[in-house]
Formats: structure tokens, sequence, C-alpha cells
């Protein structure tokens, strides 16, 4: 019996071995085969600036070679579909601690910004790098159970890899990045929601952020909160609407600021939308001039 | 619960291990309570239902012991309405009431009935007939009734082969709560391999099969030939693994608790024959209908045409056993129709093959019938997966036109297209690791004809012994599918 429970323990021993260099290889082959901006951001390679960080209202919204050539900074737009503060806080705060030219953070402020979703958006992004303490937070705010198991349960991580994930590994997927992270939305008009509704809010995340904010303006860095423009008949909607402005209204202070596009006049011709609460390419434009020409007041104050 | 979920991964140790360190004279009652709550993982409110046909089949059994003549009938024919009853009101009802008002309908009546709008218990199929085979048997005096109350309602809810067979026998199950079963390290290790195995079935393959198989039949009219042929191929592969999975899976977690369950698999796709077929595929199901139906109704020993009639009634019976839709009674009507014309024309197919030359034990003959015995049979599972008669009607009408395309990948594009979300690579990925799948799981079956597939090496080194576990422990988490994926069969 003894010789039988020697003979498991070893059994397991080199299973969980075989299982944990599985693991590490796949992640460090992630990490150097896979070249995207937030694998630029995890590998210290991106510094601008004026960085954006937030959802599709900063990645389809803002661009930064319109902003650039408005301000003279160079910036980058650091925005991914889906994901709100809680999920890119952690990419955030890796960027901050390398960082050594960034003077405007901005945080483009969709109205689900101050909750969070039930499941990980993307979750692709962000599985190889459950090693690191600020994307394991991340991770560990939306879904708790699976970031403990992907981080400490041997094999379990191999479980979530999904086939998008092996085919960046296996097919060389390098995004070619020459708009410094934007992509603009097509003209054809897509409304989605009709019916009233109450954005996501969580007050736990708006503390997680006024936390932030408060650090980052203490280094000296500029942060701005920007509610990008919002069709007239999709503001209506949104039933909380003013309660989250002004929740972002009150972390405005030394270094911090608010910009509300919201009643911006482009917020009525619904030719410069492709859906309620995102411009199309004409509007993202008229957008990125309109919001740099407000931020070199802030620069300059 | 699921067999392939993280619950049964903490569940299946903790009851194992509890098991063993309880005294005997409360196993039966720590089984019961670990499944009832792996029953009630489910829907909670369906274990009254159990309960229910488990108070009567147990009151039944000790009434049918102990009277006799005309009333040992009586009390049996009480406890098969009540079970038959249950799964009238659960899972046919609707079929039947809603065929009947189609009926109505027709001849101009406006006279409806109503229809339930209930969800079928899970396993309610397997269930019943196990709680039916138990008064059956101590009908025929070949079972002693059980006294033990909680053991009895064991022998109807233990947890491996609760929700998906197989199908046992109160002669081969009952005894087995009452003996002592001491650890053992044998049973522990055997039991572990074949779950492995079980569990490598279903999620590796038959789940990834699941992928193509989807796109196929969700949306079979964008499908050409060739790609309708594929997808019932990884159909057939697909329900084999996810059938079988479960079965090893629960199997073998019996085992290692020491308990022997009914074997319910054997290389179905290796029979030379439609009947050979049916003695090696759902054995526990195949075996009740023959030994409750089929010898009842007078089996061989009648007429030909009476045999004949016999053998449609079973796999009528068999294809409405599991689901309330003109698909299955089709899918059992086709078996039954391959069985008959096979017998009915057995003398001319010796002559014609004597005429040619071809010897009835040679490769070439095993081969052509192996091969010619997996087409209809997979032919069939098109009536079986189909959502209506309308769609396998459009599958199997179209199987065999587009294949003009197919050197030049372009008859398959849609279904590459589909399977891999509009991306090709992970599209023809998948078909291909599918394809690959398949083959591994024939060769591997092939040469383990008498053993176990796990126990392939066991006269190897241990190198290569736990070698072939890691790859197949590591296949699981790399190139399974974790949607939670339930078994095929708990519809049923």
């Amino acid at each position: 019996m003894r010789k039988e429970l020697k003979k498991i323990t070893l059994f397991l021993l080199l299973l969980v071995a075989a299982i944990w260099s599985l693991q590490q290889a796949i992640d460090t082959a992630y990490k150097k085969r896979v070249s995207n901006k937030f694998t630029k951001v995890m590998n210290h390679e991106t510094d601008a600036q004026i960085m954006l960080f937030g959802s599709s209202v900063v990645y389809n919204h803002f661009n930064p070679k319109i902003i650039s050539s408005v301000t003279g900074l160079d910036a980058y737009n650091m925005g991914f579909s889906g994901l709100f503060y809680v999920q890119y806080s952690g990419l955030m705060q890796e960027y901050l601690s390398y960082q050594k030219r960034c003077k405007v953070l901005i945080i483009g402020c969709d109205f689900d910004n101050l909750g969070k979703n039930e499941f990980m958006t993307r979750p692709d992004l962000f599985l190889a790098y459950t090693g690191n303490k600020n994307i394991y937070h991340s991770f560990y705010e939306i879904e708790p159970r699976k970031a403990f198991m992907a981080k400490y349960v041997p094999g379990y991580k191999l479980t979530l890899l999904s086939k998008a994930f092996y085919a960046k590994i296996l097919i060389d997927k390098t995004v070619i990045d020459t708009n410094s992270g934007y992509e603009a939305l097509t003209d054809k008009w897509e409304a989605t929601k009709t019916q009233p509704f109450n954005s996501r809010y969580e007050d736990h995340i708006f503390e997680l952020l006024q936390t932030a904010t408060k650090e980052i303006s203490g280094k000296g860095i500029k942060v701005v909160f920007a509610i990008p423009p919002v069709y007239t008949e999709g503001y209506k909607l949104i039933l909380n609407a003013e309660m989250i402005k002004n929740k972002y209204h009150s972390l405005v202070g030394n270094n911090v600021y608010f910009l509300d596009y919201t009643t911006d006049s482009m917020c009525t011709n619904r030719n410069y939308f492709h859906n309620f609460t995102h411009l199309n390419a004409q509007g993202a434009a008229l957008f990125s001039h309109t919001f740099a020409q407000d931020l070199i007041k802030i620069i300059h104050e | 619960m699921l067999f392939n979920s993280l619950q049964f991964l903490l569940f299946f140790p903790i009851v194992t291990i509890l098991y063993f360190l309880l005294p005997h004279k409360l196993r039966w009652l720590h089984l019961l309570v670990a499944s009832c709550i792996f029953y009630m993982a489910f829907v909670p409110v369906y274990i009254l239902i159990l309960f229910f046909t488990i108070v009567i089949d147990y009151i039944a059994g000790i009434k049918i012991e102990l009277a006799t003549g005309k009333k040992r009938k009586l009390f049996l024919i009480v406890s098969l309405l009540a079970n038959i009853g249950v799964l009238a009101v659960f899972k046919y009802y609707n079929f039947f009431t809603g065929n009947l008002n189609l009926a109505l309908s027709a001849s101009g009546s406006g006279f409806h009935l109503p229809l339930l709008s209930i969800l079928l218990p899970i396993g309610l199929s397997f269930h019943t007939f196990q709680a039916m085979s138990y008064t059956i048997e101590v009908y025929r005096s070949h079972q002693k009734a059980e006294r033990h109350f909680g053991i009895y309602a064991l022998y109807v809810m233990f947890y491996p082969q609760l929700v998906a067979g197989p199908i046992e026998r109160p002669q081969n199950l009952l005894h087995q709560f009452h003996e002592l079963h001491q650890f053992n390290m044998d049973n522990c290790k055997e039991g572990l391999k074949q779950m492995l195995w079980g569990f490598f079935k279903k999620i590796v393959i038959a789940d990834r099969l699941a992928m193509v198989v989807k796109v196929t039949y969700s949306h079979s009219e964008l499908q050409t030939g060739p790609a309708l042929a594929i997808g019932t191929i990884f159909f057939a592969f697909q329900i084999y693994c996810d059938f079988s999975g479960y079965s090893d899976i629960a199997i073998g977690a019996a085992r290692v608790m020491g308990f022997d369950l009914m074997k319910n698999f054997n290389r179905p796709y290796f029979a030379r024959s439609i009947s050979e077929f049916w003695t090696r595929w759902h054995i526990s199901l195949s075996t009740w209908f023959k030994d409750y139906l089929y010898i009842p109704l007078g089996g061989n020993r009648v007429s030909t045409q009476r045999m004949y009639l016999n053998l449609a009634i079973v796999f009528v019976v068999s294809g409405l056993w599991h689901g309330a839709n003109w698909t299955f009674i089709t899918w059992g009507a086709l078996h039954a129709f391959y069985l008959i014309f096979g017998l009915a024309t057995k003398p001319a197919r010796v002559k014609l093959l004597s005429a040619i030359g071809i010897a009835e034990h040679s490769r070439v003959f095993a081969i052509l019938s192996v091969f010619s015995t997996f087409c209809l049979a997979t032919y069939a599972w098109i009536f079986f997966r189909a959502a209506d008669l309308h769609d396998a009607w459009y599958i199997s009408t179209h199987l065999f036109t587009g294949w003009g395309q197919v050197c030049s990948l372009h008859g398959l594009k849609p279904l590459i297209t589909a399977v891999g979300g509009s991306d090709t690579i992970i599209g023809a990925f998948n078909l291909t690791l599918g394809c690959a799948l398949i083959l591994f799981l024939e060769l591997a079956q092939r040469k383990a004809a008498h053993v176990p597939v796990l126990d392939l090496f066991r006269n190897s080194n241990r190198l290569i012994r736990w070698g072939f576990y890691y790859l197949l422990i590591i296949s699981i988490l790399l190139i399974g599918v974790y949607d939670n994926q339930e078994f095929i069969y708990f519809q049923f």
C-alpha cells in the first residue's frame, strides 16, 4: 500500500510539473509572439505624452493623429471595446508603473464605465498575464473564482484558452498599428437600444477610480475625464446619466479635469453617429479636433 | 450535476473518501444523500417524481413477492402503470396531444386538447426502466423483493448511473449495496483510468465534433453534400463518444467505490451487421428490450412474419424511448427495416457471395461488412440528429450532391467558414482536428480489442504508460471544449 501511495504521489507531482511547464511555455510563447497594443504595454514598449484609456468610446472616438497635430504632443489610444474601468485599470496601472513621458492621462467615460460586466471581456488578452499583479487584480474584480484558479490551480488556465488565443500564437497575428491604437466606425447607422435603461454603476468601482485618480494626479500627470458626444435621442434613454456625470464631476480638483460633450451641438446631428453612443468616422474626426482644442487649454493651464 | 463540471471534480473525491471512511451500516445513507445532491443539481423539484415511483415500486415489489395468483400480476401492473404513467405525462403527453390536435384540425374539428408546459425530468427514461426491471424480475421470481427502503431507493438513484445509465438489473446491482466494499487499489486505478478515457471521449472528441455537427445541422440548407456527409459522420462519432464517455465515467466512478456496473458499449462501429451493432451499442437498453419486450412478444420462436413484426415493434418503441418526436420513431423504424431486410435477404446474399468468390470469413468480407454497417448506422443517425423530419429528409436527399467540388475544397468552404466563426484557418483546424481525433479513437479501439484502451500500454515500461496518461490529461486540458455541454442522452 505504501509503495502504491508513493507511486501515486510521484505520478501526481510529475503531472503537476508537466502541466505547470506547459502553461509557462504557452504564456511565454504568447508574450513573445503576439504583438498588439495590450502586449506592448505589458512589455513596457508604449509610452506617449497623451495616453487615452477606456472602452470603445475611446477606441473609436479619439483620433491620436488629430490630437497630436493640434496639441503638438504625441498621443496613443489605449481603448478596447467592451472594457470598462475595472477591467482596464490593471493595464493602466501597469503603464503608469513604467511610463516616463506621460503628461496627460485621458479616461474616456462610457456611461457604463463605473459598472462591470458579469464576465471578462476579451479574456484572451489577459490570460497570459495572470502572474502580473495589476492584471490579476482587474481579473479578480470581475471573476474572482476564475482569476484565483487561473493563477493558482495548475491546468485550470489551459481550459480557459480560446481558439483565438491559440490562433494568435500559432498564426502570426501581429496587429499593424498605423493609427496609434485608434479605429473609426463606419457611417452606417446601427441603433441598438430603444427602451430607457440605467447604466451600470457600482460605488465600489467609483471609489477605486477615485483612489487611482489621486495617485496619478499626485505624480504630476493631468487626469482628464471626458464624456464623448451621445446622440440626443440615445442620451434621453439613459435614466441615470446625470447621476453618473455628477460622479465624474465630483473628482475634479488639482490636476483633475472633466469635459462633457453630451450637450455639444454635434449630438443633435445623426450624420455624425454610428449608433446612439458611438460616433462614425466623420463624427470622430470632428470630435477629436474639438477635444484637442479643449485639451490645449488644460495642457497650458 | 454534470460529470464534466468543476462541481463533480470536487463532489466525486469527497463522496468516495467519505464512503470508505464511514462504517458499512451508514454507507447506503451516505450514497443516497450524495445521489440526491447529484440529481437535485439539475431541477431540484423533480426528485419528488423519483420518490413517487420509488415508493410505489418498493411497495409493489414486496406485495408481488407476498401475493399469489392473479394478485401478483395486479401489483406488477400497478407498478408498471405508475412508471409508464410518469413517462406518459412528462415525456409523451405533449407529443401525442400535439399530433392528435393536428389530426383534429385536419378533420375540421375545432376541438383541441391543451398542451402542458413542463420540462422533461433529466434521465427519466433511464431510471423508470431500471425501476421497471426490478418489479418485473421480482414478478418472475428472479429477484427477491428488497425490504430495506433506503437500499431500494439507492438502487434507483445510485448517482453514477442515475441520469444516463447503464440501465442496471436488480440481480447485478442490488446485492452490491449490501456487501462491504474495502478500499482496493486495483479497483481504484482501473476505475480512474476508465473515467479518464470517458472524460477524453466526452470533452475532447464529442464536444469538439459537436461544433461541426451543430453548424451542419442548424443550417443544413447552406451546406453542400460533402459538408452534410462530414457533419453526419462526425455526429456518429460525437454521439458514440458522448454516450459511451458518460458510461465510462459512470462505470469508472462506481468501480472506484468497489461497484461493478454492466458494460454498455463494445466498439459498436466495428460491428459487421446491424444485428451485431445492437449487441454492441447501448447494451443495457438493447438487452432490456430483448428481455422485457422482444421475448415476451414471442421473440424469434414464432412465425417469420410475426418475428418481423416483433422486431418492428421493439425498434419503434426503442425510437420512442429516445424521444417523443417522429425523427426518433423514424430512426427506430429504419433500424427495424435494416434488420428485417437483412434477415429476409440473407440466403440470397450468401448465394451471391459464393457466386463472386468472397468467403464469409475472409478479410475482404469483414472490411466490407464493417464499412456497410457503419454506413447504414450513420445514415440512420441523420433522423436521430435532425430537428424534424423535413430537415432529415433534406439532408438525406442532398447528401450525394455537390461532390464534384470536393477536390478544390470549394464545396467545404461554407462549412469551414461557419465552423471557424468566419475564420477559415480556425475552421479548417477544427475540421482537421476532428478527423484526427476520430482516427485516433478508431485506431486505439482497434488495437485494444480485448482490453480497455487505457491498458494499451499495460506491458510497456512506466515512462510509456505514464506518458500516455499524461498525454490524455493534457489533451483534455488543452484541446477539450469547456462550455459545460450536456450529455446528449440526458434528454432521454
